[in-house]
């Protein structure tokens, strides 16, 4: 029994040994512009790879694993033109990801399918364009006097992105995000505080009393922006 | 047995010492290696202590074939030229033939080249992610060695080898030439212990001379050893019918 538990026990260790891929090196790049398409110096840019979660309510991957759980592949920091090579390791079984860092903008996080590159090991990155973040405060106001209840749908975008390739070449890059927002539920306005980042915009779409959907569209343009949505 | 070997030390091979034989051979060894070569690993990593133990059986005079286990323990050096991680242990297997020149009744000098298996286990550190992985490849190895005979059956040598190790490495293309292969300069010291096989006449030498002491007198090694020469004899003689 004491020997089962021995066997139990080594086995329990080597099965929890946290691997990335053997006899493997992948070679990352990328390009970082701000807004007006600037080349931005000194970002660093990590490629790591964690934990994740499919969240089926916003249809995403959300990080499971903390921070310290994180396999750091490569990292490097952009040149004057904004470039950046590095040599990175490879972990297939995982979501693979990597973020910009930079003193002057918000960390984004920028979620890649393993997939694509995995026959190459050439993980060209088409170039990430760094956004300012922006706080909206967004309200709901009751100028009808309806008493209905409404179910509504916040899209903006978000310092989070998933990227998506198919031979090499990206077809789609998601920097979307979602908030569910129910309103109306008491005599008072209701408010929200949202953050994303500028230039964007933000779209909150509802259904009315008489079942026509209400799409409303704001732009941000600016650190804080205030909207009030009237119903 | 020691102090009649170091008595006997001689600069010249004398006739019993040339009619000894070896039969088997194991090493110990302690090791430290030295990464080299314009390759990831010579860029890339630092050397550190290694150990290890290699055995050897002789097929034809010094002529001899064996097998070895070895580990290495290496620094990353530089993270930007074998990745973002922070040590490798490199553990060898190899099969190797070689010749063992004996030039004094003490002194020898070997030479053999092997081929096996490579692996370096490389960790990342914890605020590294902690993750392991491997880089393995097929080893070429080149060994030689200085021995010095204490006994017979004990020795200490230093022993400079060449590692040339092909690894399987998949990369992007703008990398494959840093990751093909990688080199290693080693300089190992340790005890070799050898199992010799005593000529037929060395053998009635040494049982002669113990059974000129009277019975009485002899210790008690004296008696064991006569005991077993003259088993040994009696085995040479049968396998010589």
């Amino acid at each position: 029994m004491k020997y089962l538990l021995y066997l139990s026990l080594i086995i329990l260790l080597i099965s929890c040994e946290a691997r990335i891929d053997n006899n493997k090196r992948a070679l990352f790049s990328t390009a970082v512009v701000d807004e007006s398409n600037n080349p931005v110096e000194n970002v660093e840019v990590v490629v790591y790879s964690g934990f994740y979660s499919f969240d089926f309510q916003s249809t995403s991957f959300t990080k499971f694993s903390d921070s310290n759980e994180d396999f750091i592949l490569g990292s490097g920091i952009t040149d004057s033109n904004g470039e950046v090579s590095f040599l990175m390791l490879v972990n297939t079984d995982e979501q693979t990801s990597f973020s910009l860092t930079s003193s002057d903008y918000p960390r984004r996080n920028v979620s890649i399918s393993n997939g694509n590159y995995n026959s190459s090991l050439e993980y060209n990155i088409p170039t990430q364009t760094l956004k300012q973040s922006s706080i909206v405060n967004l309200s709901f106001s009751n100028t009808s006097g309806t008493t209905d209840f409404f179910n509504s749908i916040i899209s903006f975008e978000s310092l989070n992105c998933s990227q998506f390739t198919e031979d090499g070449i990206t077809t789609e890059v998601i920097c979307e995000d979602r908030e569910f927002l129910s309103f109306n539920q008491s005599a008072s306005d209701t408010l929200i505080d949202i953050e994303t980042v500028y230039p964007s915009t933000m779209t909150v779409e509802y259904t009315d009393a008489t079942g026509t959907i209400i799409t409303e569209q704001f732009m941000i343009t600016n650190a804080t922006e205030n909207y009030v949505l009237q119903f | 047995m020691l102090s009649n070997s170091l008595f006997a030390q001689t600069d010249s091979i004398s006739d019993t010492e040339s009619s000894r034989l070896r039969r088997n051979v194991t090493d110990l060894f302690i090791q430290r290696g030295a990464p080299m070569g314009d390759n990831y690993i010579g860029n890339g990593l630092s050397g550190g202590l290694g150990f290890g133990i290699r055995t050897q059986a002789y097929l034809y005079k010094g002529l001899y074939i064996g097998a070895a286990l070895s580990n290495d323990f290496m620094k990353v050096n530089d993270v930007d030229v074998v990745g973002n991680y922070d040590r490798a242990t490199k553990f060898n297997a190899y099969l190797f033939a070689g010749y063992d020149y004996r030039f004094t009744d003490l002194w020898h000098v070997t030479g053999d080249i092997g081929i096996g298996y490579s692996q370096n286990k490389n960790r990342q550190t914890t605020a590294q992610g902690g993750a392991k992985f491997r880089d393995s490849g097929t080893l070429f190895r080149f060994t030689t060695s200085i021995e010095y005979e204490f006994t017979p059956a004990l020795s200490v040598f230093a022993s400079p080898s060449f590692e040339m190790v092909d690894y399987k490495i998949a990369t992007a293309p703008d990398l494959s030439n840093t990751f093909n292969s990688g080199n290693y300069f080693n300089v190992s010291i340790g005890i070799r212990i050898s199992d010799n096989i005593a000529s037929i006449d060395r053998l009635k030498r040494d049982i002669d001379r113990i059974e000129a002491i009277p019975e009485d007198q002899r210790g008690g090694v004296q008696r064991i050893r006569l005991k077993i020469y003259k088993k040994r004899l009696a085995r040479r003689l049968a396998r010589r019918n």
